[in-house]
């Protein structure tokens, strides 16, 4: 009989929702896409109409449905945590109190008035929030066995988790607890540079190769006692997220010479060396945690989910280290991805569902673009309905050979192409591309199109079956979660020292870095998506036309949208997105629409201000 | 995301807080703390076995609660396993919060009979 | 949230997109949407040639097409479990004049090998009929202006205008002060309505006042329905076989709150004069008890539910038989 699956995560981050059928996944999206409000954390009934919609069931022919997160175990965290901070921590109580026992508590409520029913069980399921990561890290992973490492900021009491996934399931041994955690520790230099806590940790790890790891050896004298099994304490005393809504304290503040840099605010040589220090100190911990799962699994392969396992300059790290055999990451490894975890989760271990391995050998999260698609027909509906002119290229070799031909002329493109991507990067579905051998492109896409900070690099997206010639990178990185060197016969030395001397990112920005100066990062490493024919055929089609081109299989490839705003889900977001930056050339799906052709846009209003600044 | 509107519910939280779990912060001080502060030089390891390393089906189902008696009960009974009787204590009062704080989000769904979403 | 559903057609003024699977976030949790490739909420593909089922073309507005409720749920897609060896091609489009429904049957029906016609007037589309402009929602939740295609009746007979119809939205403000009062608001008082539901009264205020939502069919020789009925009658003429009208009474009609006798009437005299097979509905809803036809429609939104689909089939599958076992088919 099968079985189908419901899973949702809420009220905290980045809201979602995902569906499983028999172990298959058939959708997972995140709230933000539809509601356009970016990390939205409230009940994903728009993300739930979708997956409905993509299975197309009804709501009453769902099996399960799965929140994945135990509430009281996060209420008995909550109400710990507020014991131990004493009196300051009222404000932090009361607001807990009103998203926990006033939300999170009610969520059978949510979805019964979101759905009309609550699916054949007549409840909601709940799984260990660490579970739910580890879940999705597992399941679609291509190992039959695996270690498991599960890292956020925090899920119940857990931070930490190492376990192991195999025929007979997922089993989590260990588990380090709050309030020692990395993702913590992360956020709160995230927050200590300026930059917003759950989103900006990119920014923090962009930031990285600017710096130097001066600061290094007084995090681990005073913020951090890291033992060799990888296993790890924080010094509470630097920390103000026990008792305010502030990551750090003044503690904090003295032991790094100052208080916080205000956001938004000019980014100085202390940020950088700040963002280098506790980025190497993630990486050891990482590197000694994944040591520490080997020996305790035994198992030659590694999955991982969890905020942290986004930090893709550690996992390009880890995976360079050979400390195991293979590594899977989950790409949704956010909160969004304990939706797709506890439906996982509850097909295989309570709903005995038998586990679906690929037969290539390859991941069953297909590419990770498990969210909507619109057809040709509902492109052209759009389009002609608003009078927007497009020209029409059905045949998709022809339509590569146009695209290509307009990034290799310098134009910068919004692609919109089949099933959206399901976590925080575009994969190809949802992604301005553009020429990487321009010097100037990177600034160029940061400030007139992203209207994002300079100093943020732009990944490439290259054909799986021609990344060496490009990147030190052995093995697929689909879902640009690994951090690979750019070949050193195309880097261009710089005289870095200069630069760390004048803090002028601009400078070093514009530098010529490799013969790819726009996906070529300060430190010559490059954020990789390699490209497989069967995950996206016309994203695959694209670069190779653009390689025949140019004789470069790399194109530049970053989400589509604008700082702040979330990714573009439909052709109505990415009309919108087009015509309110500088980019030239929009692709919905094998609609061509040029710029310059395009009637004026009249918006009512700053448009600016409708996104809150990440 | 969330802060608390109602005043009564403000009231009963306030209350809660103050009166109930503040008088508890001594103790945790004096000793009796529910987690560790920072380091210990003499531990071996900081990782914590746990106690049950797979999800059973009641996992799955325990924490479902139908309403704010169902969550005082269950509080209670996890706080007297947990050897926290003196939270067991309070969980009724939580459940009571609970109770005034749920405000569901009302779901505009403002149908004008014969106007369609077209475009 | 939704997709979107619909597309500008040249002539009928939009249809449904072609191809579409959606689901559409409603009150009740949600409905399933699937377009066939003619651009209809059917779940068939409309094939020209007969096959061994008997086949019934049916034509319709919202309650047709089946707003609220998923495909399979619909009165329409009921009848084929209720009449044997039936197909139903469902040529229901939300939000169209009985005009708009005509023209759909002349783009894409007239070719069609059927047994029977059905026509399905929901009896509030005699103000559709009457209007050039038509109220819609965009993607931004703004109520927007579109002009739909009409006809006129003058000496000659029916007149059509309009045709193809302006792309894009028009402003209110725009119009010529008469051709604002041909503006299709959604029924009658539309402002009033809306004050009343906010205030919760509104189902009260009508049954006080003895509402009657539909005033063009009170008199024989209203123009409004002078117009409706030459539409009808030239539209029955056309198919040439059997055809079977509907009057889908709103549910004041079926709650009591309002007296039908008049659009009843108006029907009736339209059988008798075109020939055509009527089957009235309302008794058959009006014969459940209070509460059972209070759930026929939704908590707000007036669509039938899906008890309200059943009930309407069943009501209408006997007729439906009958006709097709007189014809012999």
């Amino acid at each position: 009989m099968s079985t189908t699956i419901l899973g949702i995560s809420s009220f905290y981050h980045d809201s979602a929702a995902a569906l499983v059928r028999d172990g298959e996944i058939v959708a997972a999206a995140q709230e933000e896409r539809f509601s356009r409000k970016k990390h939205d954390p409230r009940f994903p009934r728009h993300a739930i109409n979708y997956c409905l919609e993509e299975a197309f069931i009804e709501a009453d022919e769902l099996d399960a449905i799965v929140f994945y997160d135990n509430p009281l175990l996060t209420w008995d965290r909550v109400v710990k945590n507020c014991v131990m901070a004493g009196e300051p921590a009222f404000e932090q109580f009361e607001k807990a109190a009103a998203s926990i026992l006033g939300i999170k508590l009610w969520v059978q409520d949510y979805a019964r008035r979101t759905l009309g029913c609550l699916g054949r069980s007549g409840r909601v399921l709940f799984t260990d929030h660490h579970f739910a990561h580890a879940a999705s890290a597992f399941y679609p992973s291509p190992f039959r066995e695996a270690a498991i490492l599960t890292l956020d900021g925090v899920g119940e009491w857990d931070t930490t988790a190492i376990g192991r996934g195999d025929d007979d399931g997922i089993e989590l041994a260990q588990v380090i607890e709050y309030p020692h955690s990395l993702g913590l520790l992360y956020s709160a230099f995230t927050y200590f540079c300026g930059f917003k806590v759950n989103s900006g940790e990119y920014k923090l790890m962009g930031l990285a190769p600017y710096g130097r790891p001066v600061y290094e050896r007084i995090i681990r004298d005073n913020l951090i006692d890291l033992k060799d099994d990888g296993s790890f304490r924080l010094n509470m005393e630097y920390f103000g997220y026990l008792d305010s809504f502030r990551m750090t304290n003044e503690r904090f503040d003295a032991l790094f010479g100052g208080p916080p840099r205000q956001p938004e605010s000019r980014i100085t040589r202390r940020e950088m060396d700040l963002a280098m220090s506790v980025q190497a100190v993630l990486e050891d911990a990482v590197l000694r945690l994944a040591r520490h799962a080997r020996r305790e699994s035994g198992a030659p392969n590694l999955v991982m989910a969890g905020g942290v396992a986004l930090n893709c300059v550690a996992n390009g790290k880890l995976l360079r280290e050979g400390i195991f055999d293979h590594i899977w990451i989950q790409p949704a490894s956010g909160d969004a991805g304990g939706a797709l975890g506890a439906a996982l989760m509850a097909a295989h271990g309570y709903f005995g569902s038998p586990r679906r391995m690929s037969p290539g050998g390859r991941d069953t999260l297909k590419g990770s673009y498990l969210g909507p698609a619109y057809s040709s027909a509902e492109v052209r509906a759009f389009l002609e309905r608003h009078g927007y002119p497009y020209e029409r290229i059905e045949d998709p070799d022809g339509r590569a050979r146009t695209v290509a031909q307009a990034l290799a002329d310098g134009k910068v493109t919004g692609f919109l192409s089949g099933r959206m991507e399901f976590g925080p990067r575009a994969l190809g579905a949802r992604s301005i591309i553009g020429d990487p051998r321009s010097e100037t492109m990177q600034s160029t896409m940061n400030l007139k199109i992203k209207y994002r900070e300079s100093f943020r690099p732009f990944a490439p997206s290259c054909l799986a079956e021609n990344a060496a010639e490009y990147f030190d990178l052995d093995v697929e990185s689909p879902y640009m979660l690994l951090v690979a060197p750019v070949r050193e016969e195309r880097c261009i030395p710089f005289d870095r020292e200069a630069f760390y001397n004048n803090e002028d990112m601009l400078q070093i920005i514009n530098q010529a870095r490799s013969d790819l100066p726009a996906i070529t990062h300060v430190d010559f490493s490059a954020r990789v998506q390699t490209v497989h024919p069967d995950d996206h055929p016309d994203y695959y089609r694209l670069i190779r036309a653009f390689r025949e081109i140019t004789g470069f299989g790399v194109i530049i490839n970053t989400s589509f949208n604008v700082r702040g705003e979330p990714i573009v889900c439909s052709p109505a977001d990415a009309y919108r997105c087009f015509m309110r930056t500088e980019m030239d050339l929009l692709v919905l799906e094998d609609c061509l629409l040029w710029k310059s052709n395009q009637p004026a846009f009249a918006e009512a209003g700053d448009w600016r201000k409708d996104y809150e600044l990440d | 995301m969330s802060s608390i509107d109602g005043g009564k519910a403000r009231a009963r939280v306030k209350k809660l807080f103050f009166r109930k779990l503040l008088p508890l912060s001594d103790m945790a001080r004096r000793g009796a703390a529910y987690f560790p502060m920072g380091a210990d030089p003499s531990a071996a390891t900081y990782y914590v076995a746990r106690n049950a390393t797979r999800m059973s089906r009641g996992d799955f189902e325990a924490p479902v609660c139908a309403d704010e008696n169902e969550f005082g009960k269950k509080l209670a009974a996890l706080w007297e396993r947990s050897g926290n009787p003196e939270l067991a204590k309070c969980a009724p009062e939580m459940a009571a919060c609970a109770g005034l704080l749920y405000a569901p989000e009302e779901i505009d769904d403002e149908v004008s009979p014969f106007i369609y979403v077209m475009f | 949230m939704s997709r979107q559903l619909l597309e500008y057609h040249s002539v009928i003024g939009y249809r449904f997109i072609p191809g579409l699977k959606a689901r559409v976030e409603h009150e009740a949790g949600g409905y399933l949407v699937r377009t066939n490739g003619a651009g209809f909420r059917c779940d068939r593909e409309f094939l020209p040639a007969r096959g061994p089922s008997r086949r019934a073309l049916l034509f319709g507005d919202s309650y047709t097409a089946g707003d609220g409720v998923s495909n399979g749920k619909r009165y329409g897609d009921l009848l084929e479990t209720m009449v044997p060896n039936l197909e139903v091609y469902n040529f229901g489009l939300s939000g169209s004049g009985t005009d708009q429904q005509y023209l759909a049957y002349r783009e894409f029906a007239r070719g069609i090998e059927r047994d029977l016609v059905i026509i399905a007037v929901f009896v509030e589309n005699i103000m559709r009929v009457n209007a050039r402009y038509r109220f819609f929602r965009n993607e931004n939740n703004e109520e927007v202006l579109y002009e739909k295609p009409y006809f006129s009746l003058g000496a000659e007979g029916l007149t059509l205008h309009g045709v193809p119809p302006e792309r894009r939205p028009l402003r209110e403000m725009d119009l010529p002060p008469d051709a604002r009062s041909r503006i299709d608001a959604g029924g009658r008082f539309a402002s009033l309505r809306l004050l009343a539901r906010r205030l919760g009264i509104k189902d009260l205020a009508q049954r006080i006042t003895r509402y009657n939502p539909v005033v063009e069919y009170n008199r024989p020789d209203d123009p409004r329905w002078l117009l409706m009925r030459a539409l009808l009658a030239e539209w029955i003429r056309e198919i040439g076989g059997p055809v079977l009208v509907v009057p889908v009474p709103l549910y004041q009609f079926i709650e009591g709150t309002s007296d039908p006798s008049c659009y009843q009437a108006r029907f009736a005299e339209l059988a008798r004069d075109t020939g055509c097979h009527l089957h009235d509905p309302l008794p058959d809803l009006k014969a459940y008890p209070k509460e059972e036809r209070r759930a026929f429609r939704f908590a707000r939104d007036v669509h039938y539910t899906p008890a309200g689909h059943r009930a309407l089939a069943a009501s209408l599958a006997p007729a439906v038989q009958s006709i097709l076992d007189a014809a012999g088919s």
